[in-house]
């Protein structure tokens, strides 16, 4: 008796495996870690190794055998193309970033060593994410990453905040989860397909375009849902609380993980299911317009009264999803820009997971014992105390506010140009306006950092680990020479 | 020979420098254990050994030219790709600029070399190589660019380097000062580059020389492409210290000798020289400009000449006879002789650097000893300085064979023979050639000859030293050949005399002067250049020895220390500033900007801290906004569709 008649699995044929091979090593990686964590002794190196080892066989799979056609199984419930390799690779790679810099956070914090498994099962589900046309296999994706979140989120056992942030985050997220659903159903209901091609096709054939509301009002809860989790304005809600709660490194994962997955499944949909006659409906722009522009203001405005680190961080993510917004507005737009918009949605998201990792890491070593909530008085000395750690912060931040020559200035000059050509020149000037505000987040930290003084015992002592110190080179490395050399990460897709 | 560094040469001649710049500044430091710990022998050695292989690269790449008339190519990264917008790293080396880099990496090498002992006695000096090497890198990232961006990199980047150098001991205030106000007058120039280079991408679409070239013909009449050569030369006036922005290479000499002979004499200042020479195509647009051009020169000449007469630092004479000579280059430029002002940049190269490099000898031999009036008789005393020193400035004033005597001699011809020459401009010309004589004479009177001076004894450098020395004496002395007169070529039968302009005349353009039509030809130029130069030497050695500018208030005010052009810059551009400046403080910035300032603050803080109770952390109120946010949307939609 053969394997394949035992095993029946014609569908899946030749190329196909190659396609999947970054979803299957990271699907066997989070059971396999599921069963090793529970060692008594070594669980947690274990764990880790073999996340590592699935991690780099998947990024290496991508890496290996980068395709340029698209390889579809079973109609469209996996796809894996240019655009699904790369936010694989992206979300794998801060899956693992994550993971090195939790090394020593977690014996000091007594993490289980479960959380590896956690972070396994998400990037499963963001690879899913990613590599989808389905909307039902889609959702259950995005739920098997937000359950794996909601977890690692109350994991920190030791602070009071983090079931607190755990609990929310499950609550808001099941309500845009259910609305999201909602929007699928709807979206079935009027056009009979699940498949996004499918949908796209009875938009035209029935409607030729020009949409009646019940259509519309399935894009629209669907939209709400992705609004949701990249964090738009009013659905950042949960933003600034979990963000807070969450032990640092899961912070870290979800500012970079969690969004770079959901910012590219948009990007499918929005290449193809929204781009083409759908785009042409002027209400959904003008809604899309609203959120960006309260999105950037919301999010600058706030940010600069903040006196925590982590919340700084989360409004500074708020003001970056309105620039991603601004991205994606030009890739509606149709037009000059929409070629360019992609790409730079693409280069922007890279820049961005590269920095935030960056900074985490930063701040996971330099996070008190127990309460990991730092404000910016405790940064206070930093710059004398650990001059090489500070000046990567810095590095870090300014990036974030886009000065070059770091990664971030190209990645908003990308962005910019793109919604410029698209011809959102007010949208841009707001956008512009914003980031001169939001300039402000940043540099608070550097004047901590480097201009003022305490008291000693006021100061924290930063932690020598030897993951975090990994990422921070990395990042650092990474930051710099993205901002010297943009033209490597531009044409990705 | 099939090694992958020889087919990209121009790629790895101008990478060698950057890697030893990354061993001095980053490993070596680190090695050590800080970078107050290295070690001159260590640092300078990996500073000199990558300048030489370089070189060895440079002399290969010249090799391979000596064939065809053609270019090596190095298509590098792409740096920006994005839209329509697309720039990358083009490395090319035709014949100038190989010519160019032989210079840098050449002369480079050795004052790397005699950098070793000269900074032998400072802490730190893994700082020092690390800069001069990134020097090299900017430079000859802008001698090897195709383009006209990647030059405008190494144009900034040999400026903030030269700023690095000036203010190496930075401890001193007057050497920050110093620094400071190289980099400032250097980025007013820098603002004509910039907006010539936008000028020519807007009318030209493109900045690669090649492609430019093809573009612009002499019948291109375009008066913003001449706006564009304006500015041009506007920004090839500071980096080349011409009049009216000269006035940073005095304060310049506050760096290390080694610094002067390598950035403010054989290399940086002559970039101008090298912009004009690589864009001759752009400048011949206008011959009004390049009149201009040629009288700024003449002046600058005459100028630089006048005040070196005056000074008592032994470095600020020559500092003004580097002015006084990057004038003549200038000079050569604007009648349209660029294959004579590039000549006359590399003999200058020879014997300025030679005469930088003995004076710090002097210096080093006199303990830090700059003023001249305090030294005298250290012939005795140094004397390979000696005879080096001798060498060059026989190059300097042009006494035959010499090679001063060649380049300049060929400058002063052209001055008088080209279709835009005058006499006006060779009657300046004479008398700056005049007081090249006076004032080079006066500094080996002073230093070398007469009595020894209570205090200063002097003592011969080490070995380290003395070979650059020698070495470009050598060159000083001989380097002239390369550009031996037709005329007199003729007269020995040699066809093809000139073997510079030769090497040069595929890449570079000059003018001719047919025969006869010059008012004077070029042996009566040569035999007067040389008698004026010896009078000049005469004058230096008898009249003007023991001349002291102190006893004359006038003279002093004039010539010594706060010259006319910085007090015409500080009362005239500086103080207005400030006036202005302090007017809008007092009126506008007090009353108006800094009430908005404190507005928009109070604003953003007030908006803010309201904002921020929204975000109370209550569920209840989260899933509200949840749902309003979901209403807006919706609501939106059904408005739209229903109405």
């Amino acid at each position: 008796m053969s394997f394949s008649s035992m095993f029946p699995m014609n569908f899946i044929e030749g190329q196909q495996w190659l396609g999947i091979l970054p979803l299957f090593c990271m699907t066997l990686t989070a059971i396999a870690t599921l069963l090793l964590s529970a060692l008594r002794h070594q669980g947690r190196a274990v764990a880790f190794a073999m996340l590592l080892i699935g991690s780099i066989a998947a990024v290496a799979s991508t890496v290996v055998f980068p395709f340029q056609d698209t390889i579809v199984i079973l109609d469209g419930v996996l796809v894996f193309d240019r655009l699904s390799q790369v936010f694989s690779a992206i979300c794998v790679l801060a899956g693992l970033a994550a993971a090195l810099m939790t090394l020593g956070f977690d014996e000091r914090e007594e993490l289980q060593p479960e959380y590896f498994t956690l972070i396994a099962f998400a990037v499963v589900g963001m690879v899913a994410m990613v590599s989808t046309r389905n909307l039902v296999f889609f959702f259950i994706s995005l739920e098997l990453m937000s359950l794996a979140v909601y977890v690692l989120v109350s994991m920190h056992r030791q602070s009071p905040m983090a079931a607190e942030a755990g609990l929310k985050y499950f609550l808001l997220g099941g309500a845009a989860s259910a609305v999201l659903l909602y929007g699928a159903s709807i979206l079935y209901g009027a056009t009979g397909s699940l498949d996004v091609t499918g949908i796209r096709e009875a938009f035209q054939s029935q409607w030729n375009g020009h949409l009646p509301l019940l259509p519309l009002v399935g894009l629209g809860l669907f939209s709400v849902g992705f609004l949701f989790k990249i964090g738009a304005f009013p659905f950042h809600v949960w933003i600034p609380d979990v963000y807070t709660g969450a032990a640092t490194p899961v912070t870290g994962f979800m500012i970079s993980a969690v969004k770079a997955a959901a910012t590219g499944a948009l990007l499918r949909m929005c290449l193809e299911l929204f781009v083409g006659p759908v785009s042409t409906e002027p209400t959904l722009v003008v809604i899309i317009s609203a959120i960006t522009v309260a999105t950037l203001l919301f999010g600058s405005f706030v940010g600069v009264r903040q006196t925590r680190l982590k919340r700084i961080f989360a409004y500074s993510t708020i003001v970056h999803t309105g620039y991603v917004l601004l991205g994606f507005l030009a890739l509606l737009g149709g037009g000059e820009g929409a070629k360019d918009a992609a790409s730079s949605i693409v280069s922007y998201t890279i820049f961005y997971v590269v920095m935030n990792l960056g900074a985490f890491a930063v701040l996971t070593m330099i996070s008190p014992k127990d309460n990991d909530d730092l404000t910016l008085d405790q940064l206070t000395g930093l710059g004398r105390r650990r001059p090489m750690l500070a000046f990567a912060m810095s590095v870090f931040l300014l990036s974030m506010a886009g000065i070059p020559p770091t990664a971030g200035f190209f990645g908003k000059y990308y962005l910019f140009s793109a919604a410029l050509s698209s011809g959102y020149v007010w949208l841009t000037i707001v956008a512009a306006l914003a980031s001169v505000v939001s300039a402000v987040i940043y540099l608070r930290p550097m004047v901590y950092m480097y201009m003022k003084e305490s008291e000693e015992s006021f100061q924290v002592v930063p932690a020598i680990w030897l993951g975090s110190n990994i990422i921070v080179v990395l990042s650092l490395f990474l930051t710099v020479m993205m901002g010297l050399l943009p033209a490597w990460f531009s044409n990705l897709l | 020979m099939n090694l992958a560094v020889l087919s990209d040469l121009p790629f790895w001649i101008l990478i060698v420098p950057l890697i030893g710049f990354f061993l001095n500044g980053v490993v070596i430091p680190l090695a050590s254990g800080g970078i107050t710990k290295t070690k001159p022998m260590i640092s300078g050695g990996i500073a000199t050994l990558a300048m030489a292989v370089s070189f060895v690269l440079a002399v290969i790449a010249f090799t391979r030219l000596g064939g065809e008339s053609g270019a090596l190519q190095y298509t590098g990264f792409k740096w920006i790709d994005f839209g329509n917008l697309s720039v990358t790293l083009n490395l090319r080396i035709d014949r100038l600029s190989s010519l160019m880099t032989l210079i840098i990496t050449g002369i480079g090498t050795l004052i790397h070399f005699y950098s070793i002992s000269y900074m032998s006695h400072e802490k730190g000096v893994a700082r020092f190589f690390a800069y001069l090497n990134l020097f090299c890198f900017a430079m000859l990232l802008l001698v090897l660019s195709d383009n006209l961006l990647f030059l405008f990199f190494g144009w900034e980047g040999v400026g903030l380097c030269s700023y690095l150098l000036i203010s190496y001991w930075y401890e001193e205030e007057s050497n920050a000062d110093a620094a400071r106000k190289a980099f400032l007058v250097n980025r007013i120039g820098d603002l004509g580059f910039v907006l010539g280079m936008c000028l020519l991408y807007v009318q030209l679409g493109t900045l690669s020389f090649t492609e430019m070239m093809a573009l612009i013909s002499p019948t291109t009449s375009v008066a913003l492409l001449s706006l564009a050569a304006v500015f041009m030369f506007f920004a090839a006036t500071g980096k080349s210290a011409q009049f009216p922005l000269y006035v940073w290479l005095p304060d310049a000499m506050a760096g290390p000798t080694p610094v002067s002979a390598l950035i403010h004499a054989a290399t940086m200042v002559t970039a101008g020289v090298y912009l004009f020479a690589r864009m001759y195509f752009l400048f011949e647009l206008s011959p009004e400009l390049m009149t201009v051009v040629a009288y700024t020169g003449a002046l600058t000449a005459l100028l630089g000449g006048i005040l070196a007469l005056a000074q008592t630092d032994i470095k600020k004479v020559l500092a003004y006879s580097t002015v006084s000579q990057l004038g003549f280059m200038f000079l050569a430029l604007g009648v349209g002789a660029y294959q004579t002002a590039v000549f006359h940049l590399m003999t200058h190269a020879f014997f300025k650097a030679l005469l930088f490099l003995g004076a710090g000898s002097v210096i080093h031999g006199c303990d830090g000893e700059q003023d001249m009036r305090r030294m005298g008789g250290l012939a005795k005393a140094m004397p390979v300085t000696y005879v080096t020193m001798l060498l060059g400035s026989a190059a300097i004033v042009g006494l035959p064979i010499f090679s001063g005597f060649f380049s300049k001699d060929e400058i002063l011809y052209m001055a008088l023979g080209a279709p835009r020459g005058s006499w006006i401009l060779f009657g300046a010309g004479l008398l700056a050639a005049f007081l090249t004589g006076v004032y080079t004479m006066r500094m080996l009177t002073q230093t070398f000859w007469g009595e020894a001076k209570a205090g200063i004894h002097g003592h011969e450098s080490s070995w380290i030293m003395t070979l650059p020395l020698i070495v470009l004496a050598l060159l000083a002395t001989f380097g002239g050949f390369l550009g031996f007169p037709h005329e007199m070529g003729h007269w020995f039968g040699i066809e093809h005399s000139h073997l510079l302009s030769a090497w040069l005349a595929p890449v570079v353009q000059q003018v001719e002067i047919v025969t006869g039509s010059s008012p004077m030809p070029e042996i009566v130029v040569s035999i007067l250049a040389v008698s004026i130069a010896i009078f000049g030497l005469v004058a230096g050695k008898t009249f003007l020895k023991n001349i002291s500018f102190e006893t004359s208030p006038v003279l002093k005010r004039l010539f010594v220390g706060q010259h006319f052009m910085d007090t015409f810059y500080s009362s005239c551009i500086v103080a207005p500033l400030y006036w202005i400046s302090r007017r809008l403080v007092q009126t506008f910035e007090s009353n108006v900007m800094n009430n908005i300032g404190g507005w928009i603050g109070v604003g953003s803080n007030w908006s803010g801290e309201r904002l921020r109770l929204t975000q109370s952390g209550d569920i209840q109120l989260s899933m509200l906004s949840l749902m309003a946010g979901l209403a807006f949307v919706v609501g939106i939609l059904i408005f739209w569709v229903a109405v």
